[in-house]
This record gives C-alpha cells, sequence and structure tokens, in this order.
C-alpha cells in the first residue's frame, strides 16, 4: 500500500566490499543487522566469508539458518567472538562505505516571511524570508527528537539545516531562497553528495552510530540498493 | 523470558480516553492512534479508544486507515499526511476523511474521486502558525474556493476546517486561535460552512477550552503521559500505559545486565543524566545502553537481593517507585511521546484488558 516514502537503502555491494576487507568470519547481526535488515544482509555475509552470525533473538536465528549462516543466539556476547565484525562491516567506521541510506521525502514545502516560528514550541524562527519543506519522518521512526536544531539533511544535491523540533511523524527542513521540490527525495544519512554520515547523526544525537541505525521503526521500509 | 515485555494497560487507556472525552464533552473526541497507537498497538488500542467515548479516529496516513478497515473499523477515521505515492483512490474506496492542505492535494484527491465513483470527505487545513502543512493564509482563499467548486460538482465533501496548534505558549496558542477563527471566517464568506471544526490536541483540549471547538484530537494525554512540562501524567489524573520490563541476564561483580537496550527503544543514557530502573524494590543506576542489554549497578548497600532471572522495571507507571517513561523523557532531554513509541517491535506484549 502506497503511502508516504520512508526507505532505508541497502547497500549489498558496500556491505561485501566492507567484508572483504575486514576478513572476519563472525559478523555481529543483533537487532536485525543493526537495522540493516537481516534477511537483506545474510546471504551476502554468507556469500563475502561470513560463517557464524551474533543475533539477538530466534527470529533472527532462524533468518540468519535461512541464509545459509550458523547463528549464535543471545544478547550477551558470548566470551570467545573472536575476530567479530560489527560497525566497520556496516561502513560506520571512517574509512568504510555506508551500508544504509535514510530516505524520507519532501510531502509539503512553503514560503513564509522572517520570524516565522517552526513547529512545536516555535524553538526556532525564521532569520529571513525562506521556504521551509516538511518531511515525513519523526521520532516514531527513530528520528531522535533532539537532533532538531542539530542536524541537517540532504535534498537534491543541497545539505540543508532540520530546523525546530521533530514531532512523532514529521520534520521541517529550512530551505532558504531556493524551494525544493513536492517528493523530492530527503537524505538523512548514508551515501550521496553532502549526505551526513550515521557517526554525524550519532554526535548530533549523543548515541553511537549502531545505536542509529538500530533504532530505526517499524514505518521504514528496508530495500536493497537497485 | 530472555528479553523485554511491554506490559500494556488497556483498560488503564479506556479509562484515561473516558476522562479526557468527559471532560471535553459536548465537543467529539477523536483519538489518535498514529505510529502504531504511539508504540501500543493501533489495533487494540483503536478498540478501547471507542470503548472509552472517542467516535473517530486520527491515523495519520492513509496505509493506516486502510489498514483499520481491514480489520473490521468502520467509524470515521482520519488522515492528513500524505506522499506523492500516496493511493486517494484506495482511500476514497475505505471511506478514510482527508486532510487536505494544499491545491495539489485537492486535485489529486479530486482526480482520484473519479476512479474511486464517489466523493472524497475532506477536511481543509489552515496553516495558524506550525509551519508544518496547512495552507498559507494568503494560500487559503483559493484552496476553499476550490474546494467549494469540487463540492458543487459532487467530487468532494467539506466536512471540516482544521489547524494544529504549536503549544509555544497560551499567548501563542490564543493568537493561532484568532488565526483559525480568521480562516473560518474567510471560508465562511466563501461559501464554505462545514459542520465541524477542529484545532486542539492534548494540550489545548485540557488547558483551552475555547480551543475544544467541535472536537478535540486527544493523543498522548490518553496514553497517560501529560503535554505539559509541569505536570506529569499522574498529576492530570492519567493512568501511565506501557510498562517496560526486563529480566537480569547475568550479574557480577556488582553490575547487573539487563535484557533490553537501545534496539529496544532504550535511551542511551546513564546515571550520570539521571537514569534508573527498578529492581527488587529499589532504584538502580544506569550504567550504560548498549544494542540489546543496559547495565544497571547493584550496589549491596542499596539493599534488595539481585539475581539472574529477577525481573527489572524500565518504566512503568510509578505506582512502585519505578521510573516513568516521563522521568526517561527528562534524563533524556526529550518527551514521554518519544520514549513510548520508540519502545520495542520486539518486546512479549502482554495486555491487560
Amino acid at each position: 500500500m502506497a503511502g508516504i516514502r520512508r526507505v532505508a537503502r541497502i547497500d549489498l555491494e558496500a556491505l561485501a566490499s566492507n567484508l572483504a576487507g575486514a576478513s572476519a568470519s563472525f559478523l555481529d547481526a543483533r537487532a536485525d543487522a543493526y537495522g540493516h535488515n537481516l534477511a537483506l544482509v545474510g546471504p551476502v555475509a554468507r556469500d563475502a566469508g561470513i560463517v557464524r552470525v551474533l543475533v539477538s533473538d530466534d527470529r533472527d536465528a532462524a533468518l540468519a539458518s535461512a541464509a545459509g549462516l550458523t547463528p549464535v543466539v543471545g544478547r550477551l556476547a558470548p566470551p570467545d567472538v573472536g575476530d567479530l565484525a560489527g560497525a566497520a562491516a556496516y561502513g560506520l567506521e571512517s574509512g568504510g562505505r555506508p551500508v544504509m541510506t535514510l530516505v524520507g521525502e519532501v510531502i509539503a514545502v512553503k514560503h513564509v516571511g522572517a520570524g516565522a516560528g517552526v513547529s512545536y514550541g516555535y524553538t526556532y524562527r525564521t532569520p529571513a524570508p525562506t521556504h521551509l519543506a516538511l518531511v515525513g519522518l519523526g521520532y516514531a521512526d527513530g528520528v531522535p527528537r533532539i537532533a532538531g536544531g542539530r542536524a541537517h539533511v540532504a535534498i537534491d544535491g543541497r545539505a540543508l539545516p532540520l530546523v525546530g523540533r521533530i514531532a512523532m511523524d514529521q520534520f521541517v527542513v529550512d530551505c532558504g531562497d531556493d524551494p525544493v521540490g513536492l517528493g523530492d527525495e530527503v537524505a538523512l544519512f548514508g551515501s550521496g553528495s553532502v549526505v551526513p554520515s550515521a557517526g554525524e547523526w550519532a554526535g548530533w544525537t549523543t548515541r553511537d552510530a549502531l545505536a542509529v541505525t538500530a533504532g530505526l521503526g517499524p514505518r521504514i521500509h528496508r530495500e536493497a540498493r537497485a | 523470558m530472555t528479553g523485554p515485555t511491554l506490559i500494556l494497560d488497556l483498560a488503564g487507556f479506556r479509562e484515561n480516553v473516558r476522562t479526557l472525552a468527559a471532560m471535553v464533552a459536548p465537543a467529539r473526541t477523536m483519538l489518535a492512534v498514529k505510529a502504531d497507537a504511539y508504540g501500543h498497538g493501533a489495533a487494540e488500542f483503536a478498540t478501547a479508544a471507542l470503548e472509552g467515548g472517542a467516535d473517530s479516529l486520527a491515523v495519520l496516513e492513509v496505509p493506516a486507515g486502510i489498514r483499520l478497515r481491514e480489520v473490521g473499523f468502520t467509524v470515521p477515521l482520519f488522515a492528513w499526511l500524505h506522499g506523492r505515492d500516496t493511493d486517494f483512490a484506495a482511500a476514497i474506496t475505505a471511506d478514510i476523511d482527508l486532510g487536505v492542505s494544499s491545491m495539489v492535494e485537492l486535485e489529486r484527491i479530486a482526480a482520484a474521486v473519479r476512479t474511486a465513483g464517489s466523493p472524497a470527505s475532506v477536511h481543509l487545513k489552515i496553516d495558524t502558525g506550525l509551519h508544518r502543512n496547512g495552507a498559507s493564509p494568503e494560500d487559503w482563499p483559493a484552496l476553499v474556493s476550490a474546494a467549494r467548486d469540487a463540492e458543487r460538482e459532487g467530487l468532494v465533501r467539506v466536512v471540516a476546517l482544521w489547524s494544529h496548534l504549536a503549544d509555544a505558549s497560551p499567548a501563542d496558542d490564543e493568537a493561532a486561535l484568532a488565526e483559525f477563527r480568521a480562516a473560518v471566517a474567510v471560508a465562511a464568506g466563501l461559501g464554505v460552512e462545514p459542520p465541524l471544526l477542529h484545532l486542539a490536541a492534548s494540550s489545548a483540549g485540557i488547558r483551552e477550552p475555547e480551543a475544544r471547538l467541535g472536537l478535540v484530537r486527544f493523543g498522548i494525554a490518553a496514553y497517560g503521559i501529560s503535554p505539559f512540562d509541569d505536570v506529569d501524567g499522574r498529576g492530570l489524573g492519567l493512568r501511565p500505559v506501557m510498562t517496560f520490563r526486563a529480566p537480569v541476564l547475568a550479574l557480577e561483580d556488582g553490575v547487573a545486565v539487563l535484557a533490553a537496550g537501545s534496539g529496544d527503544g532504550v535511551a542511551p543514557v546513564t546515571a550520570a543524566d539521571g537514569a534508573a530502573v527498578l529492581l527488587e524494590g529499589v532504584r538502580r543506576p544506569v550504567l550504560g545502553v548498549d544494542v540489546d542489554t543496559m547495565t544497571v549497578g547493584v550496589d549491596a548497600t542499596a539493599g534488595g537481593r539481585v539475581t539472574p532471572g529477577d525481573v527489572a522495571t524500565v518504566f512503568g507507571p510509578g505506582d512502585d517507585g519505578e521510573p516513568t517513561a516521563e522521568e526517561w523523557a527528562a534524563w533524556a532531554g526529550t518527551i514521554g511521546d518519544e520514549i513510548v513509541a520508540r519502545a520495542s517491535r520486539r518486546a512479549a506484549r502482554v495486555i491487560r484488558r
């Protein structure tokens, strides 16, 4: 059923490349491969030489088995993990290729004058006449509310600030003089020109990058990058 | 039990809805079950909302409304956030009321009506200062006029005019209410006078009687969390609905490892921010939060005896001294809405009816 687009694109080539560089045989895939979708990640990991995967629960263990991997189930990592590939596999450490790109869409654009309050509490007021874009992702999707006023996003190759409070289902971007288009794709983090990294989001939201991706919600559709 | 459990007090929720609906009557109560009922579970909570006195449901977006129709809900459903690919014909076929903020949306809905074969019920939205969606005042007369014309053609029924408040301050909300009334007057001047006006959500529904108008869209308050920062849910006479519990997986050197982490929605805060959980009758400091686990200090001098398999309450209604979601929100620099909305989809769920 088509609705508002909320997509985590999973770059399986980047995953394979990161794993080839890591030369590990054991992958940390807890929390549904840290939100990357174990059903997508599993087969690629196996082809890249991964033999065992650490998973959180029986559901994910079944996904791992289906991909031809040996699951190790448990919220506590066993003491003998050895060369466990984690953040680097997902491209969440410097130098790695980001595997996940999180995108939303512009669902409204409006022109406002200077001094316009934005979102709850009017914590941001436009310093000058500008265009505001509404994006259909919010904290229910795992975009941390404390990123309001700190983060930026990329729309059509432009880095633009996320302003005002993030709401449950939506946030606002200040686009300046040049408006963006209705339906335009908004990249929060991942790969692409001027797209922030999950690591930057980690800094804006005082958590680590794996917690950023693992915290993404169920309305976000995970799909393999074409 | 190897993972967290959410205990959902459906009876408490129903009672909250009853309290709120009675507070605002004769204004009607629409209950927001968007975002899977703020993480609580849409279908179960939609049923309880109606039992508690709501007569309609706010679902945010068309697919969420269609899912409720598919499981048998026949009450009015309201969806107001639409994307480029939103299927308006499916919405009209499912008899979902549509919020309309722009000419583009109105035109797309009118086009879908020709496919669906029946008129769409629309709520026209004016932006009264929040600057999210809603038509700007300068665009409002054109939107209202176009909707009126579409209604004369039999394409739409304008069933309501509405807006959303910023909750910035009483003065700001008063200004927004004045803007809303002005927009209603403009519409009346253009011959559009629908039977329903709605503006208030939980905050204004409770504290600003003049904003209740024909209907209040209650959300977070019904889940037992206050929309205000000067009083918590219990202080408003509401019952916090969600309890989040996690068992002790391991215990070593005065540190207990609990089976809940950031992957379950636990906010990444520690005792340095104030964070604590209730374990064996004592609030224990949170030492760290990993993806699947969190660690808490179990200093022997703090009292209580902790053994693996004991179950900690991360947050709950506060009856036994456990933290509330609102306390977690304060520790994490956010609001209780985020704490509950992010709660794990992989947790076991126990519904108390």
